[in-house]
């Protein structure tokens, strides 16, 4: 089968879209394919939070450089993405936890990220409704807020401005070397590279890869505007979502440009099916109410779920896919997934990243702590 | 949380006449220590139809029976139904949640009034007829003031008599259906006497208002408020000043918690066999939420699952066979009420869709499904969750709404976690 086109990819999340609009921006001749609409699968249900994050070197990489490529696109953004440079505060309940926020602010200030160290009386001018007693937060001002399934939607906008071609109703159902993709009615195309950004799915077309999908659940207020000012999240966060086995809960508080807050957050691993759990729902609301006591009496509007692609490292996967046999890299087939909690920060930078390899430029940051070989390479093959 | 589950031989969610019909049969036939427990929002009961004051024979005979003793009423919101089990969360006006569990449960959550958007509909002013009956019920004084009725179906006939006792100024009631529509029903209606002399009541009274049939809103104006309407009869149009319009297309089955309880739905109506059961065991639909039929249709579905939650089954076959003809009814309102297509037609790009969060058609039109337009646009991501604009966005573009879930209504954080919790410890 001859190329169709240079890059077709796999999926309109957010992921899919971004790696779309660098590619045709780098005059690669490129094809979205999707199964059911733009910005419906995780990225309709993520929180939106554009955050660096500090958890590993690769990581502060990714996140501060894709901060950045938001930052540098947000004049252009329209409004109905609702970019909100609202910061965020990393909220210290006691002196352990401020002893963490010392910690971090120096791992910023490395990095280059402004931050603001608050203690006592200060962090209640910022955020009133916070519960009284705590010892103090990090404030990082550059940190941001978007609406992620418009923001995907914009992205695709101007990937076919640039000539980016999309084709969306039809899934793809398998993956095969040399770059050909087949679809479930059985039509098939082919591609110089084929890059599978189907979100947590992508164990369906490249089986064998290090994915597990970690459900997570949220809450949406109606409309308040001011009860906080920041994205509110807890420093045991870290704590928490560093837990790769157990099921979590985290107090993460979002203002939405809409006045609303949106609730979260959960972590789950081997829970596959969207249902609304009680249990860990219910206590969401406790840790979230025992930070925000006032928000006993907002009213909640819908509650939802959705799923992150969790790695092993908490790093995506950037590059060419292991074979599921050999563990040696397929020919003409890519990934760009396994982004977590972090996929609509980490999608501009994931595509910079994706575009340069693509066309032999040398990435502005080391590619190689995202190589998706790095797991198999390590195990050998995958039985 | 108000500590151990409360438990009834018979749970009933509604206190219309279906719910009030299943009550006091099973009252009356059950063995007299079984108790019954009926959950409801409003105050008082009667539904829809007899709580705004229609207090003729039918109703005070039904309505004498909620006191018999074994019959008990709470007021507030059911926020779930169990998973498991025939039973429910319940909100109490102060706040407390419960598990009320029953031998069987019985849904008879009514139906809504269906809303076809229209340029101007969200003008103050306009208003649903069931919304301003409630509204002259609870003081709006509509003594004197200009009042339009335009819509479709029976609804409309009370609405127009509460408006002439309240002593307001009925200038026009128009009826959108077609005048080959009506003669059809009309022609149908000898077989439901009880129907035809409802409606010979209302000619009697209402016989001097000008009573178009084909007749419908295009739209509605005024500065800040409803001014005028412009009315139309698909040849000519003319504008009409008034102060209310009451308007709304027949109404459509409440099937919230049916569907969230997982019972089959069929054609947008809770399926039910011949004694009212629903597909999951123990669990009945009676009244307009298998489908609108009017009053003396859910009293005979109420007696039928009465009789049968009171474990006479015999009786409940026999009385169950009056059933059918009611059924027909059913479907001939639905054939005769239905929009007709030039309501779909006459809205503009910029017309409201969701009132909630202020989404106009020329938004949504491009939209693939419901949940494009939902995550694109906002459609029905407000309060309301699509009770509104998810009906409208059906017939307008296809759309299947979602599935329903809790919370319902907007709740508060603190109800939603003792809902979550008691649950959690209920299973
Ligand atoms: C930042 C942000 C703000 C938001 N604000 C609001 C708001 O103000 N109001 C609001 O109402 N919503 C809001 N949402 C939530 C939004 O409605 C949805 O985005 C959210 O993803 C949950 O989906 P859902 O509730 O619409 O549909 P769901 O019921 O969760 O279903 C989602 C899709 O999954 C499919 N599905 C469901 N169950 C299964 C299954 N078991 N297997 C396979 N497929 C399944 C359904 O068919 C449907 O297509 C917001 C979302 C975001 C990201
Ligand atoms: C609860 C929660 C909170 C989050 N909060 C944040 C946050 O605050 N900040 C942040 O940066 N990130 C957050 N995330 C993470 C973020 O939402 C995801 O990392 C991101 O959306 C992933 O995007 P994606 O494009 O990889 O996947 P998806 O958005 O899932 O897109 C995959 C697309 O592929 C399509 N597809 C799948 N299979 C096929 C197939 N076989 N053929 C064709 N098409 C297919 C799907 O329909 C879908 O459109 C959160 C996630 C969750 C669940």
């Amino acid at each position: 089968m001859k190329p169709g086109a240079d890059v077709l990819i796999i999926g309109a999340g957010i992921v899919g879209v971004a790696c779309a609009l660098e590619c045709a921006r780098v005059g690669l001749s490129t094809l979205v394919v999707e199964s059911h609409m733009v910005g419906g699968g995780a990225t309709g249900a993520g929180m939106g939070h554009l955050v660096v994050m500090d958890d590993s070197p690769a990581q502060i990489a990714l996140t501060q450089l894709s901060c950045a490529l938001w930052k540098e696109l947000q004049p252009d953004l329209p409004g109905s993405v609702e970019y909100d440079a609202c910061g965020t505060m990393w909220v210290a309940a006691d002196h352990e936890e401020m002893a963490e926020v010392e910690r971090k602010s120096h791992i910023y200030s490395n990095a280059g990220i402004v931050s603001e160290v608050v203690t006592g009386r200060k962090l209640y001018e910022y955020e009133p409704n916070l519960r009284p007693g705590l010892s103090g937060g990090l404030r990082v001002k550059g940190d941001a807020v978007i609406y992620p399934p418009t923001a995907a939607a914009w992205l695709l906008d101007q990937a076919i401005h640039k000539g980016s071609k999309f084709q969306k109703g039809q899934a793809v159902r398998e993956v095969h070397e040399g770059g050909i993709v087949v679809f479930e009615n059985g039509d098939r195309l082919c591609a110089r590279t084929v890059v599978v950004a189907t979100g947590a799915n992508a164990t369906k077309l490249v089986p064998g890869i290090a994915l597990k999908p970690r459900k997570g659940h949220l809450i949406i207020t109606d409309r308040y505007p001011g009860h906080i000012r920041h994205q509110l999240i807890e420093l045991g966060y870290l704590k928490n979502a560093h837990q790769l086995t157990q099921d979590t809960v985290a107090f993460n508080v979002q203002p939405r440009r809409t006045g609303q807050l949106l609730i979260g957050s959960s972590r789950q691993y081997g829970a596959l099916d969207s249902r609304i759990e009680k249990s860990i729902t219910a206590k969401m609301l406790e840790r979230a109410f025992w930070y925000l006591p006032h928000l006993k009496d907002l009213l909640c509007l819908r509650v939802w779920t959705g799923f992150r692609a969790a790695t092993p490292d908490k790093v995506p996967l950037i590059g060419p896919a292991p074979n599921p046999v050999t563990g040696r890299p397929m020919e003409g087939v890519w990934l760009a997934t396994g982004h977590e909690g972090l996929g609509i920060t980490t999608s501009l930078g994931t595509a910079r990243i994706l575009a340069d390899r693509l066309v032999g430029n040398t990435p502005s940051i080391p590619w190689e702590p995202y190589e998706p070989l790095r797991f198999s390479l390590q195990k050998g093959p995958i039985p | 949380m108000s500590g151990e589950p409360k438990r009834a031989s018979l749970l009933i969610v509604g206190s219309g006449p279906a719910a009030i019909a299943a009550a006091v049969t099973f009252a009356r036939y059950a063995d007299p220590s079984e108790q019954c427990l009926v959950l409801d929002e409003m105050s008082t009961s009667g539904g829809q139809i007899w709580r705004s004051g229609s207090t003729n024979g039918l109703a005070k005979y039904w309505l004498d029976g909620m006191s018999l003793p074994n019959i008990h009423r709470k007021q507030g919101q059911v926020l779930d139904v169990l998973p498991q089990k025939p039973g429910v969360v319940f909100q109490s006006p102060n706040g407390e949640t419960q598990i009320c569990l029953g031998n069987d449960l019985v849904l008879a959550t009514g139906a809504r009034e269906r809303w076809i958007p229209f340029p101007g509909w969200t003008l103050p002013g306009v208003v649903g007829m069931g919304g301003l009956q409630a509204m002259i019920k609870t003081g709006l004084c509509v003594a004197n003031k200009r009042v339009v009725i335009a819509g479709s179906g029976p609804l409309m006939y009370p609405v127009a008599r509460s408006v002439q006792k309240a002593k307001g100024k009925l200038l026009l009631l128009a009826e959108q259906a077609s005048f080959a529509k009506l003669a059809n029903f009309t022609a149908h209606l000898p077989a439901y006497p009880e129907k035809a002399f409802e409606a010979l009541g209302y000619l009697a009274k209402l016989w001097k208002v000008s009573s178009p049939v084909g007749t419908w809103v295009q739209q509605a104006g005024g500065e800040g408020r409803l001014e005028w309407v412009q009315m139309t009869n698909g040849k000519k149009s003319w504008r009409m000043e008034c102060d209310y319009l009451a308007t709304g297309c027949h109404l459509i089955p409440n099937i919230d918690l049916a569907r969230m309880a997982g019972c089959t739905i069929e054609k947008d109506r809770v399926k039910v066999d011949s004694l009212g059961q629903t597909s999951r065991s123990h669990l009945y639909a009676i009244g307009e939420c298998t489908g609108v039929g009017g009053a003396e249709r859910a009293i005979a579905q109420g007696i039928v699952a009465g009789l049968a939650a009171a474990g006479q089954r015999e009786l409940s076959h026999h009385q169950s066979a009056a059933l059918p003809r009611w059924e027909r009814f059913v479907q001939l309102l639905d054939a005769t009420f239905s929009p007709r297509s030039e309501l779909l037609d006459q809205i503009r790009e910029d017309t409201i869709v969701c009132r909630c969060e202020d989404i106009p058609h020329g938004k949504i039109k491009p939209m693939s499904c419901w949940r494009e337009a939902k995550l694109q646009t906002r459609l029905g991501m407000g309060p309301c969750q699509g009770k509104v604009c998810g009906p409208a966005a059906k017939a307008l573009y296809g759309f299947e709404p979602d599935f329903p879930r809790p919370p319902f209504q907007p709740l508060s954080a603190q109800a939603l976690f003792q809902m979550y919790q008691s649950e959690n410890q209920e299973s």
